[in-house]
């Protein structure tokens, strides 16, 4: 059964089943009677999918709002010169491809067995937005959520967000030119010739050459502007295609990859967490019934503290009994040891004096309802006499037998030997 | 789906049924009193491994009149054929008077299940001699007609079992010795081939259940051994690497800034450790042992109280044996990187450099040190755990806290007894030991998914019961 319930959980995804699996943790891991199973199924059913869904996208939607943000503020320009393309490349193509690049060859070390996944240390702020939320909203203790399986998950949702970020970057790129006239230019101090800067493009746009070709050298060439001339000359140059291209082939495809394979790697880890953890064994186990309140044991305090005799001495006319078992040679009888008839029968013929009436029984015996009955069928109330032969005494069976008298309001004597007149029973 | 196989566990008070029941269905919230006659009511546990109900044992309140009740019983039923139905009656027509004046109320209520088709384990206690007062009610058992064992529990000491096993042979197809207090998986397959054999008496049962029991059993030991140890290999990666740190705002303060760091490290230590200890107690099923008494001896030492170092850790001499090993294997290493041109001087090297290092044995785990910042402040540090030695300690009290807890029964309501002893390396080969200090020593810096699970591989062998 636990192993259908971890493969409902992998089955939920590194995102929802994550976080569910977190809850679940977390429970846990608090005292075993607050984890119950009406909660596991109630996270089961997907409730926490639900509650988690909006918070979870806020880095998503923030990385949509940066990226956005950043290409407006990249496309913005006086008119006095146009927008330089380096800078748009740099921004959106090459600064992501060398972080997402390093990220890879970190995981690529970590998969080799050179390095520790560890929690990333540049989107700390994040990062312990995260552990925040998670601890806020969803009640989940900060110890739970630790470990592999923690941190690539950490670094999943920061894939996530980057992606997020670049595709706002290219949503406002493509909406800025649709309502505005951008004019792209290329400029620089060192290269001046605009051959090198053809032979670059050749090679760059590779990945799309089979769609749209490379930025001719007429294209090139008409492009370079220099900061005393105008923006309006080069207006119109087209190399809007190639940058959006640049912006997906460089910016985006190599993060969506990045992204898929931590997919990958985070399920691979979450499988095996859930595979060698408790958790689940451990709801089971909270739903175990408890004893019932009948079974609750008196305090200790009520029962007073056992004073035993060396010797208990009966009077000359003393009756004594035995039950059960012949405890004593001076007993007159030893009742419970034949039918219940034969017992009945016995009462019934026997003459009892006036003198007291004892029973002895022995810690090796328990207090029993029948015991109870035959008291009640003696022509006057007795006192029971407990022998104690074992050292130590058996401290249950003597708790038991004041448990017992407690309970009947019989008087109970404790004592390591009978006697009569002196005379030893032993 | 079949219903589970049910066997109601009855026999005199105060004889450990209820220990029984808890022992076998691993349930350690089952409340045990050592008073005679407080169970009043039947109620049913079961042995819950991964969600699968496997077997069902009742708990039941003892015999309080079996005479009276067998006597009864005797007049209604002349023959043979008629005594299980004159147990019926019986139960049918004392019901209502039971629920008044509770007459027979015990004997109803533990009479009623094997009625309702349970098997019967019968409980008696092996400390104390037969005599003829529980004859009626072996009788009335045997009336029944149901599947039965007997189980000689020995309370306090089984010098009268033979006794019993002459006696309870003559009612029951099955007697077995069983102490509750003393749960191994190998009293409890035991326990299965007993139910297995009784069962072969009743037809409704047949013997591929009690093999899926067992197999059902065995998966989930083993299920709990990786679990334990992937929870101690977390917990030693989490303690090792543990640092903290704090702002030296003012030479002054360096000493209270020490103080107040080093017990916030150690208390951190500590709640790991808690934190383990809890997870361990989940996964052997022992989740009450927290709830109502201290869960550790009084007498077991505090982590950090090195005095008791010894008890856990390693001997000084294995110490510097096992680093001068790592040593010279890190330097072999070397003297192969370079064709063997260094004359083996890197494995030489590389043993003494090890042997040297395993002066940290004096080291203190919580050794601070102060780092500059970049702005001109200091800062005080205090971890990852360099010190091999203190590393062996957590790893030998997390062993013992386990080995402790798969011995501790789930009848036993008494605190958690941790024995000594650090001999948990006799377990891995010479070569596998020089491996396990690397990796703690690793543990520092963190570890790579391989290294985190061969430490897990060696701790399930660290700890494996032999």
């Amino acid at each position: 059964m636990t192993d259908s319930i971890r493969q409902a959980f992998s089955k939920l995804g590194v995102t929802q089943g994550y976080v569910a699996w977190l809850l679940l943790k977390s429970a846990a891991s608090r005292p075993a009677t607050t984890a119950q199973r009406a909660d596991f199924d109630q996270w089961f059913d997907g409730l926490p999918a639900a509650n988690i869904s909006f918070w979870l996208l806020a880095p998503q939607a923030l990385g949509l709002i940066l990226g956005a943000g950043a290409m407006s503020g990249a496309l913005s320009y006086s008119g006095q010169a146009p927008v330089n393309l380096w800078v748009i490349l740099l921004l959106f193509a090459l600064l992501p491809l060398v972080l997402t690049l390093i990220t890879a060859i970190k995981l690529i070390a970590h998969a080799f067995g050179k390095q520790t996944v560890n929690q990333p240390n540049a989107p700390t702020l994040i990062t312990r937005w995260l552990q925040k939320q998670l601890s806020k909203r969803l009640c989940i203790t900060p110890q739970v959520f630790t470990g592999q399986t923690a941190n690539y998950w950490l670094l999943f949702r920061i894939q996530a967000m980057g992606i997020a970020l670049q595709t706002g970057a290219m949503i406002a790129f493509v909406a800025i030119l649709l309502f505005k006239d951008v004019a792209f230019g290329w400029s620089s101090t060192l290269i001046k010739s605009p051959e090198s800067v053809t032979a670059f493009f050749n090679y760059f746009s590779l990945p799309w050459q089979s769609l749209l070709g490379a930025p001719s050298e007429e294209l090139i060439t008409q492009s370079q502007f220099f900061y005393h001339q105008g923006a309006n000359a080069i207006a119109n140059a087209p190399w809007w295609p190639h940058l959006l291209f640049a912006l997906f082939f460089y910016g985006l495809v190599p993060r969506i990859l990045l992204w898929h394979w931590l997919s990958i790697m985070t399920a691979k880890r979450f499988k095996h967490e859930i595979n060698s953890s408790s958790v689940i064994s451990q709801m089971f186990n909270a739903e175990q019934p408890s004893s019932h309140a009948a079974k609750l044991p008196p305090q200790n305090e009520t029962l007073p503290k056992p004073e035993i005799q060396s010797d208990f001495s009966l009077a000359s006319n003393d009756q004594l009994l035995n039950w059960q078992q012949p405890h004593s040679s001076l007993a007159l009888h030893t009742l419970g040891s034949e039918r219940w008839q034969d017992d009945e029968q016995w009462l019934q013929n026997f003459t009892f004096s006036e003198a007291p009436i004892y029973v002895a029984v022995s810690e090796e015996q328990t207090p029993t309802a029948e015991l109870s009955d035959i008291l009640a069928l003696l022509p006057k109330p007795s006192t029971l006499v407990l022998t104690i032969k074992n050292k130590p005494p058996i401290s249950s069976s003597i708790r038991s037998w004041q448990y017992f008298t407690n309970e009947n309001n019989y008087p109970l004597i404790l004592t390591q030997n009978i006697s009569k007149q002196g005379v030893s029973d032993e | 789906m079949n219903s589970p196989i049910t066997f109601a566990v009855v026999g005199h008070p105060n004889k450990g049924k209820s220990s029984v029941v808890a022992a076998l269905t691993r349930q350690d919230q089952i409340a045990i009193s050592e008073i005679s006659g407080t169970t009043t009511e039947a109620q049913a546990f079961s042995l819950n491994l991964n969600g699968e109900t496997l077997y069902t044992l009742i708990d039941t309140p003892g015999f309080q009149r079996p005479r009276q009740m067998l006597e009864q019983v005797t007049q209604n039923a002349p023959t043979a054929a008629e005594r299980k139905a004159a147990i019926e009656s019986f139960i049918q027509t004392n019901k209502e008077g039971a629920a008044t004046d509770g007459r027979f109320k015990d004997e109803i209520e533990l009479l009623a299940p094997i009625l309702d088709g349970a098997n019967i384990i019968y409980v008696v206690d092996g400390s104390v001699p037969y005599t003829p007062e529980y004859e009626a009610e072996m009788t009335l058992l045997q009336w029944t007609g149901a599947a039965r064992m007997a189980l000689i529990n020995p309370i306090r000491g089984t010098q009268y079992t033979e006794q019993w096993q002459a006696a309870l042979g003559q009612y029951f197809s099955v007697v077995h010795v069983f102490n509750p207090m003393q749960s191994s998986l190998e009293q409890h397959l035991a326990i299965l081939k007993a139910f297995e054999a009784i069962s072969h008496t009743n037809s409704s049962k047949g013997s591929n259940s009690y093999q899926h029991i067992r197999a059902q059993l065995l998966t989930f030991a083993k299920q709990q051994e990786q679990q334990a140890a992937v929870a101690i290999a977390q917990f030693l990666q989490q303690s090792l690497g543990l640092e903290q740190s704090a702002p030296l705002p003012n030479e002054q303060l360096e000493h209270s800034i020490k103080q107040g760091l080093q017990a916030r490290y150690k208390s951190a230590i500590n709640e790991l450790e808690a934190a383990l200890h809890q997870a361990l107690n989940a996964i052997y099923q022992h989740s009450h042992l927290n709830s109502e008494h201290a869960p550790l001896d009084i007498d077991y030492p505090e982590l950090f109280d090195q005095d008791y170092w010894y008890i856990f850790g390693l001997s000084r001499g294995k110490l510097i044996t096992l680093s001068a090993s790592g040593g010279a294997v890190a330097g072999a290493a070397l003297d192969i990187a370079v064709g063997g041109t260094s004359l083996l001087m890197g494995s030489l090297l590389g043993g003494i450099s090890g042997a040297a290092a395993s002066t940290w044995l004096s080291q203190e785990p919580d050794k601070v040190s102060i780092k500059n910042l970049p702005l001109g402040g200091k800062k005080i540090t205090i971890g990852p755990v360099k010190n091999l030695q203190f590393a062996f300690v957590l790893l030998g009290r997390a062993l013992n806290y386990r080995h402790a807890l798969i011995q501790h029964s789930h009848a036993s309501r008494e605190r958690l007894h941790i024995t000594e002893g650090n001999e948990w390396l006799a377990n891995l080969g010479k070569k596998d030991q020089v491996q396990l200090s690397q990796l703690l020593i690793k543990c520092a810096k963190g570890l790579s998914e391989a290294d985190s699970e061969k430490l897990q591989q060696y701790i399930s062998q660290l700890g494996a019961e032999s």
